[in-house]
């Protein structure tokens, strides 16, 4: 019993850490129908800029319990910005255009996003330690675990819900379904349709920059971070479903628990795990788990 | 009178003419700096490494020692007068990109030598295009045994041990600190460096102590980042020693998660690149988790540089200019550019003029050269061998970070295999 509670503790905890770094990328997905690579780079940019913040504020003496608040201002800051630039400034002019240069665009903005952080924070790795020390640790299954870790289940489940209630329940919601539904149509109607693409690409590049803040007390904000959140998010919404909230919570909730359950039980198998079950599911589902089918016009 | 006094000024001229004529001859003789015939204005030196991408936390130190060192040596008159020009190459791309590379930079840039690669994967693919351009090549962090043991070379050589040697360095520190051991587990990433160092540590342990059983062997995606479910497997199979070449911002996330679990008081763990980032821990790294960089024989603190002069210039150098102390990776720049000079100044010697290629190649067979931390040989199969130390964590409070402790050197000859004989055939002959 213990052991199956263990599997389903460490699936669970590695599944909250994916939808968290997946979840801006789906929502951009989504709605800009952009598949925007340098969703890596804000991830990237929001765990650097946090642990940089979470250390100035032990570096002047003020109590630990304020490196939460200065990782959240960390992601909000990256957020707030990088969003509104990149979508102002470059995705504005690809939409529409082939998925080829949208890729090529988006993947070059990693890249510079990814050099600028070398150049600003250098190479060698960055981590605070305190937001996540600092709650302690719990026994689940006789294992001692990190509460942070737990918390962070706790939080991309509200994260979760908040968003599936701002594009279900809320008139921002409805106006982003429409655009998605029909851009045109939604334009001819009154809709601003250009806001509405510069709010969902803030939105998602937030979503990005707080699962980077969150994540980093647990790990450590080094080169290279970018393109692998961009290889695992990717995996993530295509067995969730491009696109959508749910798919990506369901997807990482079945990767997190078949790779718990082969590190205990077919070690070997780990790194094949999460492909092999993408490969399954787009054979069977081409569109993801929750994906739809969408009509092309040809 | 005066036929006197002109007889004894013509043998006061003559005197000095020969005495001016022995002390230029004995002095031209004796100078090192003195240009060779035929040497070119420059030498031009390629350093292929990693300074993008998470292989950069490696990369970037070594790439500053290696400009340091160029210009400690350029201020010191070269290579006998001639100049070192250095060209930095990223190494990020993947093995197909560095033979692409490769041909470029020799025969565009018209390099006349090629340093650094870390990625065995690299290593391996630029050996045929190295030993068909005829271009001087010095392998330095790539830990493969197979580059050298698998083909004859003539254009390269690696200035540093193969990564067995810290597999065997680890297996025989191990058990003087527990002569007991009975369990083992690995925590590794899955793929070649990942693989391969398990491999040799596991067949190294189990011929020095063949009743230590495997508990576990994990293989963790590249720089995963995440390590929960692996900490949960550790802490629940309880092995005595976990082995691990996780390396650089993977390293420092699995210590991270792992630490405040109480792995570290469970388990005896071993990083063997841990001295790398042990510069940007403060306490989140615990006492007493053993620690190598790679097996090299250099530290910031050994030798120390209160007894070793030249130490103290290194290790001063590259903390005032960069505010980092030199790790393994400069360490093993300071191995392959001091053997590259001394190679050259060998064949200098040898020939009496500015050597071919295949001059320094023949000069470097054989070569034994000194380096900030000891001799280097390079056998005459293009493989150096050297020392290595490994030691313990241990908070400083005078650097405010883990600094090695209990360091042990283990010698060349009981970390390396001799000349001639395969890897994997003289890890199964260890004895302790």
């Amino acid at each position: 019993m213990n052991f199956a509670i263990i599997i389903f503790a460490d699936g669970v905890i590695y599944a909250a850490n994916l939808f968290l770094l997946s979840v801006g990328m789906t929502m951009v997905y989504g709605v800009l129908r952009i598949l925007n690579i340098s969703h890596g780079a804000i991830f990237a940019l929001g765990s650097y800029m946090a642990t940089s913040l979470a250390l100035k504020v032990l570096a002047q003496g003020y109590s630990p319990y304020i490196t939460y608040p200065a990782l959240i201002l960390g992601a909000l800051i990256v957020g707030l910005t990088t969003g509104p630039i990149i979508e102002r400034l470059f995705l504005r002019r690809i939409y529409g255009r082939p998925v080829a240069i949208q890729l090529i665009l988006t993947f070059s903005i990693l890249l510079v996003l990814d050099d600028l952080m070398k150049m600003i924070w250098g190479t060698n790795p960055i981590f605070v330690s305190e937001p996540c020390t600092l709650l302690g640790e719990v026994s689940v299954g006789g294992i001692p675990y990190l509460s942070y870790n737990l918390l962070l289940v706790g939080i991309s489940l509200f994260f979760g819900a908040l968003l599936f209630w701002i594009v279900n329940k809320t008139r921002l919601g409805k106006l982003i379904i429409s655009v998605i539904s029909d851009s045109e149509i939604s334009s001819a109607m009154g809709i601003n349709v250009n806001r509405i693409y510069l709010i969902a690409f803030t939105i998602g590049a937030l979503c990005a920059s707080l699962g980077g803040a969150l994540i980093a007390p647990t790990t450590a904000s080094v080169p290279g971070t970018a393109l692998n959140v961009v290889s695992l998010s990717f995996a993530v919404i295509a067995i969730g479903g491009m696109g959508s909230i749910e798919g990506a919570a369901l997807g990482a909730l079945i990767v997190g628990l078949s790779r718990a359950l082969c590190i205990h039980l077919f070690p070997e198998l780990e790194l094949l795990s999460i492909y092999l079950i993408m490969v399954i599911i787009l054979f069977i589902r081409p569109q993801g788990l929750l994906g739809k089918v969408e009509l092309r016009r040809i | 009178m005066c036929c006197i006094s002109r007889s004894i000024k013509n043998v006061v001229l003559i005197f000095a003419a020969l005495l001016l004529g022995f002390l230029s001859s004995t002095f031209a003789g004796a100078s090192s700096d003195v240009t060779p015939k035929g040497a070119p204005a420059e030498i031009k030196v390629a350093w292929v490494d990693y300074y993008s991408g998470p292989g950069a936390t490696m990369g970037i130190p070594e790439k500053q020692a290696v400009e340091w060192l160029v210009d400690k040596f350029n201020k010191e008159g070269g290579i006998r007068g001639v100049k070192i020009k250095l060209l930095l190459v990223d190494e990020m791309g993947g093995p197909d990109k560095q033979v692409m590379e490769y041909r470029r930079i020799t025969l565009d840039e018209k390099v006349d030598v090629i340093c650094g690669y870390t990625s065995s994967a690299s290593c391996l693919a630029i050996r045929s295009v190295a030993e068909e351009l005829d271009t001087l090549t010095l392998l330095q962090n790539c830990g493969s045994h197979r580059i050298t043991e698998e083909s004859k070379l003539n254009y390269i050589f690696r200035t540093a041990n193969t990564q067995v040697s810290e597999c065997v360095m680890a297996a025989r520190y191990l058990l003087e600190i527990k002569p007991d051991l009975k369990t083992i587990a690995g925590m590794n990433e899955d793929f070649a460096w990942g693989r391969d160092n398990w491999e040799a540590f596991k067949i190294a342990i189990q011929t020095l102590k063949p009743d230590v059983k495997v508990a576990t062997a994990l293989w963790t995606r590249f720089q995963a980042g995440e390590y929960s479910a692996e900490v949960s497997k550790l802490l629940a199979v309880k092995p005595e020693f976990i082995y691990s070449s996780l390396w650089g911002g993977g390293q420092v996330a699995f210590v991270k998660q792992a630490a405040p679990r109480g792995l570290f008081k469970r388990s005896l763990v071993f990083f063997n690149t841990g001295e790398n980032p042990l510069q940007e821990y403060k306490k989140e790294m615990p006492d007493g988790v053993m620690i190598c960089g790679r097996a090299t024989v250099g530290y910031f603190l050994y030798p120390s540089p209160d007894k070793n002069p030249r130490q103290k210039e290194f290790v001063e150098g590259i903390k005032s200019r960069y505010g980092r102390y030199p790790d393994f990776t400069c360490y093993r720049a300071y191995q392959t550019l001091a053997g590259l000079k001394a190679a050259y100044e060998k064949a200098i010697d040898q020939v009496g003029k500015w050597p071919s290629t295949q001059e320094v190649v023949s000069a470097f067979e054989g070569l034994k050269w000194d380096t900030v931390s000891g001799p280097i040989e390079m056998r005459l199969d293009h493989q150096a061998v050297h020392s290595g130390i490994i030691g313990m964590t241990k908070f400083s409070p005078k650097y405010g970070f883990p600094i090695l402790d209990r360091i042990k050197k283990f010698p060349a000859e009981e970390i390396m295999p001799p000349y001639g004989m395969k890897t994997l055939d003289w890890l199964k002959t260890l004895k302790k």
